[in-house]
């Protein structure tokens, strides 16, 4: 990590000259669990920006795994991406995780938000999952959300195609919910990730939103549904601004 | 990479001393750094921990940092502990009466194949920013004292004269 971090980062710096904000808002210790909206399709560069910004401002040391889909891991990527730090999103490592006093970041979001629509890029979609916040009450953490743009211009995602899943019954045989139809470089249309698409130099915008600590916000039994909602409400509210601050797609 | 930057600063040591023996005094003084004392060593000197932030990029890279050396009047240095491999020191010498030569040594190394390209890019951003903290410290330094405000005088009835 040590040794990839300077590399990888100045890449993703030229590529998509990331804006990051609100790192100083993070737990300066101990454990949190980063909620964030999903972008980007199969490239999802928020994923490798966020770990490089974490990992460049509070130092390699403080240990932050990424939860992600086990596709991502037996991908070619996934020996790099292992390295950084990323595990198979399933809640025992997640528990493991936090227990052992690291930051855990998830997508609830995961395939469903990731290919959602171009035009629905500044919409914030977890598609009703609260899994996340149940981890987070177990486990007594506080929850850091994290709100990006950009992702969605890094191709032009027409459809998840979950008809499409159903057709072919990949979401029986694959548990593939999604088999998304997208346009992009080089190879122009790619259907279910194939081909792999180059992402765009498109902006990314991640902001930090102030950390939850949900039993002192709603109680020492919190209605998850409640805090689903607000938590929903105030990342909505940060991406939208985000969106109105944006003056051209990719460009930023 | 080594950045070594100077300037003459028309004050005597102890003044500048005093500006820096405490580097979490320094913030606010240059935009790009950042310091903050560890609250587990207060007071400071030599082995007291700091967090450093110096913006090179999207966003500023951090380290946890001990003081290595701390001699009143002359030196202070620290090195990291924690985040990018650095060290960094200030050195005072008498340059005539009521003149004092700072100087700032930076050097820092970054792991990885593309490790060095980093460096360089950084390069530039931290020499300025070590640059406009020096000239910071100077102004400070050679800031005249402030008296302090008279009370205006009064008169037996208590109105302004």
């Amino acid at each position: 990590m040590r040794e990839l971090l300077p590399a990888m980062w100045l890449l993703a710096s030229a590529w998509f000259r990331p804006d990051i904000r609100g790192l100083e808002r993070m737990p300066r210790q101990g454990p949190a669990l980063i909620v964030g909206n999903h972008t980007g399709g199969t490239n999802s560069p928020e994923v490798l920006i966020s770990q490089l910004a974490f990992s460049a401002y509070f130092g390699v040391e403080r240990p932050h795994y990424q939860l992600a889909h086990r596709m991502v891991l037996n991908s070619p990527v996934g020996s790099i991406v292992r390295r950084f730090g990323t595990v198979e999103a399933d809640p025992a490592n997640a528990e493991a995780a936090l227990k052992s006093g690291a930051m855990v970041t998830v997508f609830p979001g995961g395939d469903y938000e990731v290919f959602r629509p171009s035009w629905d890029s500044a919409k914030v979609d977890f598609g009703g999952r609260t899994g996340f916040l149940r981890l987070a009450l177990r486990n007594d953490v506080p929850i850091v959300p994290m709100v990006t743009l950009g992702g969605q211009e890094t191709a032009l995602f027409l459809s998840r195609g979950e008809r499409l899943a159903r057709l072919t019954r990949a979401d029986r045989v694959m548990r593939l919910k999604t088999i998304p139809i997208m346009i992009g470089v080089p190879f122009g249309l790619s259907v279910g990730g194939f081909p792999p698409l180059l992402p765009l130099p498109a902006k990314v915008t991640i902001e930090l939103l102030e950390p939850i600590d949900l039993r002192a916000r709603y109680g020492p039994e919190p209605d998850v549904d409640e805090a689903y909602r607000e938590l929903i409400a105030a990342m909505q509210a940060t991406l939208s601004a985000l969106q109105r601050e944006r003056r051209l797609p990719i460009l930023g | 990479m080594r950045i070594e930057e100077s300037i003459y600063v028309d004050a005597p040591t102890d003044r500048v001393w005093a500006l820096i023996k405490d580097p979490a005094a320094l913030t606010g003084l240059e935009e790009g750094l950042a310091i903050e004392a560890d609250a587990e060593t207060p007071g400071g000197g030599l082995r007291a921990h700091y967090r450093i932030l110096v913006r090179v990029g999207p966003t500023p890279i951090g380290a946890d940092v001990e003081i290595v050396e701390f001699t009143p009047g002359r030196e202070l240095a620290w090195t990291s502990l924690t985040g990018v491999d650095h060290r960094f020191r200030l050195r005072l010498r008498e340059a005539g009466a009521k003149r004092t030569r700072l100087v700032l040594r930076f050097g820092y190394s970054s792991a990885g194949p593309l490790g060095l390209l980093a460096d360089l890019v950084s390069y530039g951003r931290l020499r300025a920013t070590f640059r406009r903290l020096l000239a910071a410290v100077k102004l400070e330094a050679e800031r005249p004292p402030r008296r302090p405000r008279r009370a205006p005088a009064r008169s037996s009835n208590g109105t302004r004269q």
